[in-house]
């Protein structure tokens, strides 16, 4: 019991301190909003609107009928915003977090036991991170056929080495401290030390890489869309929109700003939050 | 006979930052003959260091600021000289000696480069290349290293090595004061005692002063002539090494200092250390800066400042002795 | 006669360096007395940081055996690994890496004994906490301050309250007061030796500062890359070195008295040979000033006088 109202009040902590952090709430509020939009786009503006081609409305700038204007086949880009959007953050979140949970515990495990193992993690994590890779991506997409599921998991896939090579950086860093060994000569099992004297010490910088990844992995999720392997048209996605608008950047440049800056905005409050997060976890800074 | 080199006077330094300011020296006065070794003693944060790199001017100089004083060296203020003039001091007539000899020689050019270019910068006697060579191994050889490993990188060499080459590099100009910054804390004890007979031995082969900064008496008692102890930014008591080692009369915090090391000679049950901690230097203690840890503090020492009693050249700065005249 | 709580036979720590071993404890004999204090005195890289780790098996040893109240540590399995480590523990040096940043004060000091489940509740835990830090010194409005927050001499005293959290018998103190200034160390001895005589302690208190090692120990031992040379109640050591090394090491020590001002100081010349794959023999010899042929044969420990172990074949 009262080892919970301990936690919580550890949680408060940092979310007091992050609250003194400005530019972090920028970057909350910012990405809550779009959570909250791509949520209830389906209330917002039908699905059906997004897919709906219509020849005597392309091209058009932004006006009260259309508030972004509309794309080479009349479509509602704002339509098309909010639920590329559904697909771009997702992509974003779910490739983020799977390659931290897969990247992280390789990262961990090489870094704490060393040895034979980390040689055997690393040695194929630098083979992975030779390819370039968008090559990578596109020959899992390739081979496993072009869908939403092998999308994601090529993504992964991908960026898996970077946090595999970050993580266990961190733990290493920590590793050599002397209250490891202190917590090894007090009986500590390896879990306990890996998750209560290793992770907490080491996730600054893993923190500040999930949320600037967030950013990456939308933008690869947008380059494979654009060359056919990732997400299908007619569903819209911001990256293939982006694409899509590279024909008409001259003539109808609203195609290119909405969804451009859809990316960069969350991409920007993604990576505020991560500084921000950062300072926040780290007892050092208190005030 | 003895001639004054440097004279600091009512030399005051803080450092300020936005958030806070650090009162690290308060006002200390301390003079230094030709020839002599001065020692400065006392803990972490009692502002021996800064005082060493006020006299060379090299304080941060975003934050470092000397509100008070003058440290006159051989006639010149040297607090109000230009910066140009300065550089011609630093490295020439005055040198530093810093703590740790890992990371006070740059790794990427051998031994020999580094004390050329010393010479080099300070090159008044319009030395040709020929003689500046020479003169680089000189110096090595003087600090006991074959002069052969000239050309020989910092890594190559162990710790007591480097740091006889940052000796070589300080003592390569000739300057009439060394300022040595724990020099041998870093160093293992038989190589520390290669170390401060090779820098005594130099001192008085070269006519060199010094001030040895240091935390431990037992350096002290081996190669000063005089001695000042530091505390919170004040030289508490100031004395030849027969004051502070003979005396009868003491700093409490001297006595404190005296009482916290083991001795090696006599068998004692327990070690009588300084209660508490040093004070916080964002805020020092109104009157005497000792009064919350000293054992004989009295209602005075904790609203007014002591003055200097004097003895001679012995000075302690506390209202003990000031109250029985 | 007193009884031996612990007794290395024949210890030995290498480490691979490439294809050649680094012997960073080589074939070292000690006996601990319960209740007593060990010095171990040497410079930095003879081993004496590693034989405390591979005393408690934080390293496991190449060679040699660990018996701790007549039981071998190098044959524990991890359970009596476990029980034996709340036996015997360990006080670290660097009073800022050995406390974990991300953790209070009361919780460093709670960790132990919620991993080896010494109290059954929580509220137990918190109140052994309490006391423990009433034992070393340190308030309890700094419970929940993080180390940061704290001067080195509070840090090493939670570093200590952590270690007598499990209650042990036995405590390897690797080098406790060297980070700290001199009139702190002199509070951190103190409370060790209060603590040894409150609580039975019984310490090795590895140190490369010999008038601290005098002060608090009833036995030294001095190492020299790995090895160690010379072994005798701290007494008998200080007024009657047998080993040349032992002998420099005393007379290199600066001592705070005018009277040693001209004092003759033997200065031993050279630095430490390497410790990799080193050569049969004395390892002193290459600096020793009374190195004669008969040193380049190995070199046992012997005892000279009653309790006094030297490893020299021609001991002054």
């Amino acid at each position: 019991m009262e080892s919970k109202r301990k936690k919580q009040s550890q949680l408060r902590e940092v979310w007091r301190r992050l609250k003194k952090d400005k530019t972090a709430m920028v970057g909350l509020f910012i990405i809550i909003v779009f959570a909250l939009a791509v949520i209830f786009a389906e209330q917002i503006s039908p699905f059906h609107n997004a897919i709906r081609q219509s020849g005597e409305h392309r091209l058009q700038p932004p006006s009260a009928d259309f508030i972004f204007g509309t794309d080479a086949f009349g479509r509602d880009i704002f339509t098309r915003v909010l639920h590329g959007g559904r697909i771009s953050l997702s992509i974003g979140f779910v490739t983020a977090s799977a390659s931290l949970l897969i990247g992280g515990l390789l990262g961990a495990m090489a870094g704490f036991y060393g040895g034979w193992g980390d040689e055997v993690i690393m040695r194929i994590m630098d083979t992975l991170m030779s390819i370039p890779s968008i090559l990578l991506s596109l020959a899992i997409v390739a081979a496993l056929g072009a869908n939403m599921t092998n999308l994601l998991i090529a993504i992964t896939v991908a960026s898996i080495p970077a946090f595999t090579r970050l993580v266990r950086a961190s733990v290493l860093t920590v590793v050599e401290q002397d209250f490891i060994e202190a917590a090894r000569a007090c009986g500590t099992s390896d879990f306990r030390i890996i998750c209560k004297h290793i992770l907490p010490n080491a996730i600054g910088p893993i923190i500040v890489q999930t949320t600037a990844s967030v950013s990456g992995m939308i933008l690869a999720a947008a380059a494979l869309s654009f060359i056919g392997m990732g997400v299908q048209p007619p569903q819209p996605e911001w990256g293939a929109m982006l694409s899509e608008a590279r024909e008409f950047i001259r003539t109808a440049p609203h195609m290119l700003v909405f969804p451009g800056f859809a990316i960069i905005l969350s991409a920007l409050s993604f990576n505020l939050i991560g500084d921000g997060l950062r300072d926040a976890l780290d007892p050092r800074l208190k005030d | 006979m003895s001639e004054k080199l440097l004279e600091i006077k009512d030399l005051e330094v803080i450092y300020k930052t936005d958030l806070e300011t650090v009162y690290a020296v308060n006002g200390i006065n301390l003079s230094l003959n030709r020839g002599e070794t001065v020692g400065i003693v006392g803990e972490t944060g009692a502002g021996k260091t800064t005082t060493a790199l006020s006299i060379m001017r090299l304080l941060p100089s975003n934050t470092g600021v000397i509100p008070n004083g003058s440290i006159t060296f051989d006639g010149q203020n040297i607090l109000t000289l230009k910066e140009g003039d300065m550089r011609a001091i630093r490295g020439e007539r005055i040198s530093m000696i810093f703590q740790d000899p890992m990371t006070s020689l740059n790794p990427v050019l051998s031994v020999g480069d580094q004390i050329e270019e010393a010479l080099i910068l300070h090159n008044h006697e319009k030395r040709t290349k020929e003689q500046i060579k020479m003169r680089v191994e000189e110096t090595l050889e003087l600090v006991g290293i074959p002069s052969f490993r000239k050309n020989e990188y910092p890594h190559q060499f162990s710790g007591g090595m480097k740091q006889r080459v940052v000796i070589a590099i300080a003592l390569a100009c000739e300057p009439e004061l060394l300022i040595a910054d724990e020099p041998t804390t870093a160093l293992d004890v038989t190589i520390q005692a290669q170390v401060l007979a090779m820098m005594k031995e130099l001192k008085d082969k070269m006519q060199t002063s010094m001030i040895m900064i240091t935390h431990d008496l037992g350096i002290v008692a081996l190669t000063c002539d005089k001695v000042a102890v530091m505390y919170a930014g004040e030289i508490v008591e100031f004395g030849t090494v027969e004051d502070i080692f003979r005396s009868e009369k003491h700093h409490p915090y001297t006595i404190g200092l005296f009482g916290s090391i083991p001795n090696l000679e006599q068998e004692s049950e327990r070690l009588d250390p300084i209660d508490g901690l040093m004070p916080d230097p964002t805020d020092l203690p109104a009157g005497c800066k000792f009064s919350p840890r000293c054992p004989s503090c009295m209602e005075i020492c904790k609203t007014s400042p002591p003055n200097d009693y004097y003895d001679g050249e012995h000075r302690i700065k506390c209202h003990l002795f000031n109250i029985e005249d | 006669m007193s009884q031996v709580l612990l007794e290395t036979k024949g210890l030995k720590k290498y480490f691979k360096v490439g294809k050649k071993n680094l012997h960073a404890v080589d074939d070292v004999n000690i006996k601990i007395n319960l209740g007593s204090t060990l010095g171990i005195v040497g410079e930095s890289g003879c081993g004496k940081t590693t034989l405390g780790r591979v005393i408690l098996r934080l390293h496991e040893p190449t060679g040699g055996d660990v018996i701790f109240e007549g039981q071998s540590v190098t044959k524990m399995s991890k359970k009596e690994l476990k029980k034996f480590h709340t036996s015997a523990q360990i006080i670290f040096q660097d009073p800022f890496s050995s406390l974990n940043p991300r953790m209070s004060v009361e919780e460093i000091i709670a960790e132990p004994m919620i991993v080896n489940k010494i109290h059954k509740t929580r509220k137990e835990i918190m109140k052994r906490t309490a006391e423990l830090m009433d034992i070393v010194g340190i308030s309890e409005r700094l419970a929940t301050a993080y180390p940061h927050e704290l001067d080195g001499g509070r840090r090493q005293r939670i570093g200590i309250a952590r270690a007598l959290s499990v209650d042990p018998k036995f405590i390897v103190c690797d080098e406790p007061v060297s980070a700290l200034d001199v009139s702190i160390q002199a509070q951190v001895l103190n409370l060790l030796m209060d603590l040894q005589r409150d609580l039975d302690l019984t310490y090795m208190f590895i140190t490369h500062d010999l008038s601290v090692v005098k002060h608090i120990s009833n036995e030294i031992a001095v190492m020299y890359l790995g090895q160690c040379v010379e072994r005798a109640p701290s007494r008998e050591l200080f007024a009657n070195p047998r080993h040349p090394y032992t002998k420099a090491l005393l007379s290199a020590i600066p001592i705070p008295d005018l009277s040693m001002r001209s004092r003759k100081i033997e200065i031993i010349k050279g630095e430490l040979a390497s410790p990799i794959d080193p050569k049969p023999g004395c390892r002193f010899a290459a600096r020793c000033p009374y190195v004669g042929d008969a040193c380049h044969e190995p070199q046992e420990l012997s005892e000279l006088s009653p309790n006094h172990f030297v490893a020299c074949i021609k001991p002054l």
